[in-house]
């Protein structure tokens, strides 16, 4: 995660013209500056701001297709555990640090030592165990989802979710680099640029990177390893279909 | 061998030769203790008769008396009784004259100068220790702790973390009908 957001959006903001560059030497420095200036931008379509909200945006939707898909090696990079959870408790919507919860939850581990997963089992196999809780002795590490309740067999458990927040990344936008790994570099170019149409300006254009961004979902969400990718065709998949 | 580790292993052992992936037997630890009292019986009753094989089983309980009785804890094999003895910790002769009286009702007859000066003990019902001191006739007086050494069915620790206090030749049979439990080939009681 080297690449910064203020790269990316250079290159989003060269494939809008808006970038100020009467020559091309005048284009190519204030393409390559580290971070541009306002009045580097001279577009009247896109502001400087939207083209920001773009990029985003194309960063929300990689973030949904990576959190949704369970076991995605790319969930590193968003991932965090909740509060540690009692049994019978709701799973919140918001990670121990407040950031809200996106996409399939993850692995399952133990509350007071995240490096001891637990494992999925029936209902109601936990609840014999629950209900007689005095009479064992070994220590077992079931958990099961029931509704939004998480029941175990361990005195409290976290569980592992992706995060996202949109306000934080607006936040780091100016200095910070983008979330997700460097080799979706592309993807945040592309997802941005497929979203840049006022009236009838860009739409070919934006047309072309739509179907790169959407070839970028695709092999992510194609990497589903405990979500049926049946269960959740998106408009990528529709897309194809037609 | 920690309880904990005698179980995980015995769960392995039931997986053996099998694609554990795909196993129902995966998850099993809680089947595991559960099934761990009816095979700690019954590999202790299965050394049951066998003098040399009842010795691995002994074990020394500490036994509150109060008036001259006291309770045996659940895993005493009382069948095996004959193998038993009692011992007093502050007093040595009560394990050199000891005598088990295996009949209640020869228990509680008067004694005669002789037998009065042995230590009786018997045991009532499936629990009861009873004992007599030297000089002393039924019902006795004595109050205090003996040791009861016996063979008793392996104990079930109260930690996972704790040993369980067998002979290696009783653990690898222990582990052996553990695994076979799992796989649904209990064998029957003798």
């Amino acid at each position: 995660m080297s690449v910064t957001y203020q790269k990316v959006l250079a290159e989003v903001a060269l494939r809008i013209n808006a970038i100020y560059g009467p020559v091309s030497t005048t284009l190519e420095t204030n393409y390559a500056k580290a971070t541009q200036s306002a009045s580097d931008y001279v577009s009247t379509i896109f502001p400087k701001t939207s083209i920001q909200d773009a990029i985003i945006n194309a960063e929300e939707k990689l973030v949904a297709a990576i959190s949704n898909t369970g076991g995605h090696p790319y969930r590193t990079y968003i991932s965090s555990y909740t509060a540690a959870l009692a049994s019978g408790a709701v799973v919140p919507s918001t990670d121990a640090s407040s950031v809200p919860v996106v996409g399939v939850y993850g692995s399952v581990v133990d509350g007071s030592d995240t490096t001891t997963p637990c494992t999925a089992a029936p209902i109601q196999e936990i609840r014999r165990r629950l209900k007689t809780s005095s009479y064992w002795v070994i220590p077992v590490y079931l958990y099961a989802f029931e509704g939004n309740a998480v029941i175990h067999t361990r005195t409290t458990v976290k569980v592992q979710v992706c995060v996202y927040s949109a306000s934080a990344q607006r936040s780091a936008f100016a200095a910070g680099n983008i979330l997700l790994p460097d080799a979706l570099e592309e993807a945040y170019v592309c997802g941005a640029v497929s979203q840049l149409i006022r009236d009838d300006e860009f739409t070919g254009q934006a047309s072309v990177y739509s179907a790169y961004f959407a070839n970028t979902l695709q092999g992510i969400t194609s990497g589903l390893t405990s979500v049926s990718q049946v269960s959740m065709p998106g408009p990528v998949l529709a897309q194809q279909s037609q | 061998m920690t309880y904990l580790e005698f179980i995980s292993t015995s769960c392995e052992m039931a997986l053996a030769g099998v694609d554990p992936n795909v196993s129902p037997l995966l998850d099993i630890e809680m089947v595991a203790e559960s099934l761990v009292p009816t095979v700690f019986q019954q590999v202790a009753l299965s050394y049951v008769g066998d003098p040399q094989s009842e010795s691995l089983l002994r074990r020394t309980h500490t036994i509150a008396m109060t008036d001259g009785a006291g309770t045996l804890p659940d895993e005493v094999l009382t069948s095996c009784k004959y193998g038993a003895s009692i011992a007093d910790p502050d007093d040595v002769t009560v394990a050199q004259t000891q005598t088990l009286v295996p009949f209640w009702q020869d228990f509680i007859q008067p004694r005669n100068n002789l037998q009065a000066q042995l230590n009786y003990w018997t045991i009532k019902g499936d629990d009861a220790l009873y004992y007599l001191a030297p000089q002393e006739e039924y019902p006795g007086a004595f109050t205090g702790d003996l040791e009861y050494t016996g063979a008793s069915v392996p104990a079930i620790p109260a930690t996972a973390d704790a040993d369980l206090d067998v002979p290696g030749e009783v653990l690898s049979d222990l582990q052996d009908a553990l695994s076979k439990a799992l796989m649904g080939q209990m064998e029957k009681a003798a």
